[in-house]
């Protein structure tokens, strides 16, 4: 599995959770960016304590299928906690993804140009 | 010999000790009257110049720099009464072959002349010979422009040597019988040696050709030839011939060792006459070459050198990119990537169909066709990056929009091949072809399954009511692919971009 290189911080002002990641979200990137999300949603400093789970993608320039899927699990698993997803990118096209799939009409989606 | 010096007492001490020694010697006191010898002196007749550093109006180092200009192969020595180092270095920098402290006695000032002019005759031999290489260079290329600007045959192609001569050629030959032939071939190396074993095998073959004999048998001959050569010569010529039968509709491709033609069919894919399986002329007695034979294509036959591939090796890019961004550069403003080629690199797009100066029909341009197994998921990152130069490379002014439909789509088509339609024996196939008439890229996937049944429309409205985690690459291709089309269960996919997207508002199709 690849390594993610994967930046955690809590604002307790915000009661946010910000993972910053690097790179594009693929097939060949999903698995380890998935355990590395399990850890922060099961790590008890995080457990409960947080409404939104902030995803910075804007490092990325593609989201392929297996990269949604895993931002679909996160939506449902982020939910089932009664929190919040944000996604923060700055690709217009990663945008249009996730316009297209519709994944904006159930996350936050901030482009940031 | 030319002596410049101030001093009347050392000008008349060269002048006898190199009269001397043979030279005729001519003699000036300043740079003015040195620089106006050369008015009525054959320069090529001086074999060199002694000048003094410490001359009246601009120094000796001055006078050198202008011989340099101007007739660069006349060896200088520099001679001095003030030999410091911050004038050595100077005068090395100013290509002195010597530099000298006064005084100077006449054994001094003749071993000094002999070994200048040494190096003037070494630098004028260096420089005629590299005056014939440019000649037999610039001769190679006006018999490839008079062989394929001949009026017979619809063709274009460019050529870029690495160095001045190359052992990359093409011929084009009318044989008797009407029959077209084509004869791309490759000496090994580029240097002079494959230059000139490229135009033997260009003129015996013109030769044997003309003169009747069949093209197999004629490659056959040439391999003989060259395995003839004395000992310890190996000499081999990689070829790849494409012979027009226009009486039977036909084209005959004999390869031996070369990249095979390529062409477009009438399914719309891309491929090979022949295989590159075979090796060069040169190399065995009984090599046989591959031989494939084909309709006529409607459209054009690509033909190139494995220069090409090389080149498209080092940019990380598809041959069939690289040879279409060449082919549709101006010929005297080579594309900069030239420049990191490391060998020769010839292409060519035949119009075997065609008459020569018709007006050639509209035909789609391949830009990539690779094969892919199982083993590429793992580096399917890689080919993505390469797919992306390709396009990079061959449509420069492609928007990054319809680029990352375009290679996010294949990427879900391929990988789907991949994993449910390819096996380590059965291999999928990645295509992107270019429709400049509708301004248009087509990517198609095939793979050797069988597909499976699968209602686009169903899923896409069961994801609209609860995100599915299942079939998402196929939802993704049909979102972003403006036109998606499925034979065999989905084991072919093909995909429409236009260069300039409608302005589109498609959400969730």
């Amino acid at each position: 599995m690849p390594t993610t290189d994967a930046h955690v911080t809590y604002d307790a002002d915000r009661k946010t959770v910000v993972f910053q990641t690097a790179g594009d979200v693929l097939s060949t990137t999903a698995d380890g960016l998935r355990a590395a999300l399990e850890d922060v949603l099961h790590s008890p400093s995080v457990h409960g304590t947080f409404d939104w789970l902030e995803i910075d993608l804007r490092t990325a320039h593609m989201v392929d299928s297996v990269g949604l899927n895993l931002l679909v699990w996160l939506w449902r698993a982020v939910t089932a906690r009664g929190a919040r997803l944000r996604l923060k990118i700055s690709s217009p096209n990663i945008e249009r993804t996730f316009r297209f799939t519709r994944l904006c009409e159930r996350v936050e989606v901030e482009l940031e140009r | 010999m030319l002596v410049v010096d101030d001093d009347p007492i050392f000008r008349r001490i060269a002048e006898s000790a190199l009269t001397e020694a043979g030279y005729e010697v001519i003699c000036a006191p300043d740079v003015s009257a040195a620089q106006a010898v050369f008015d009525h002196v054959d320069a090529a007749s001086l074999a060199c110049a002694l000048v003094d550093y410490g001359l009246p109006g601009c120094n000796g180092i001055e006078f050198v720099e202008w011989l340099n200009r101007r007739h660069p192969t006349l060896a200088s020595v520099m001679v001095t009464a003030s030999p410091e180092q911050w004038l050595l270095e100077r005068s090395l920098q100013a290509r002195v072959c010597a530099f000298l402290g006064k005084p100077l006695g006449p054994a001094d000032i003749r071993r000094a002349a002999a070994r200048a002019s040494d190096i003037t005759n070494q630098r004028r031999a260096f420089a005629e010979m590299r005056h014939q290489v440019e000649q037999a260079g610039r001769l190679q290329k006006a018999m490839l422009e008079r062989m394929l600007r001949s009026g017979d045959v619809s063709l274009e192609y460019r050529f870029h040597p690495r160095y001045d001569g190359s052992g990359d050629f093409l011929a084009y030959h009318r044989l008797p019988g009407g029959q077209d032939v084509f004869l791309m071939s490759d000496a090994a190396g580029h240097d002079l040696h494959a230059l000139a074993q490229s135009a033997y095998f260009h003129g015996m073959l013109s030769g044997m050709l003309r003169s009747g004999q069949a093209l197999p048998e004629a490659l056959c001959e040439y391999n003989r030839a060259l395995l003839d050569e004395p000992a310890g010569q190996v000499s081999s010529v990689s070829v790849s011939a494409l012979q027009v039968h226009r009486g039977s509709g036909c084209v005959s491709a004999w390869n031996y060792g070369g990249p095979p033609p390529v062409f477009v069919d009438g399914q719309g894919w891309v491929r090979t006459i022949g295989t590159r399986s075979s090796p060069p002329l040169g190399w065995f007695a009984d090599s046989e070459p591959t031989l494939d034979r084909v309709e006529i294509p409607s459209g054009p036959v690509w033909m190139w050198t494995d220069g090409l591939e090389d080149l498209a090796e080092t940019l990380n890019a598809s041959s069939l990119s690289v040879a279409y961004s060449l082919l549709e550069a101006h010929a005297g403003e080579p594309p900069q990537f030239v420049a990191e080629a490391q060998d020769d690199v010839l292409v060519a797009r035949i119009w075997p169909g065609a008459a020569a100066h018709a007006r050639t029909p509209e035909y789609v341009q391949p830009l990539i066709a690779e094969d892919y197994g199982p083993e590429t998921i793992a580096i399917i990152d890689h080919a993505q990056e390469r797919w992306v130069r390709s396009l990079q490379l061959a449509l420069p002014a492609l928007s990054e929009s319809v680029r990352y439909d375009l290679v996010l789509c294949a990427r879900e088509a391929v990988l789907n091949a991949l994993k449910h339609g390819c096996s380590p024996q059965g291999r999928g196939r990645f295509q992107v072809l270019f429709e400049s008439s509708r301004q248009l890229l087509r990517a198609r996937v095939w793979d050797p399954g069988s597909g499976y049944d699968f209602d686009v429309a169903q899923h896409t409205a069961r994801d609209r009511d609860d995100p599915v985690e299942d079939h998402r690459g196929l939802l993704l291709m049909h979102a972003h692919a403006p036109r998606v089309s499925v034979r065999r269960g989905g084991a072919e996919v093909t995909m429409e971009f236009p260069l300039h997207p409608a302005r589109e508002e498609k959400t969730s199709r």
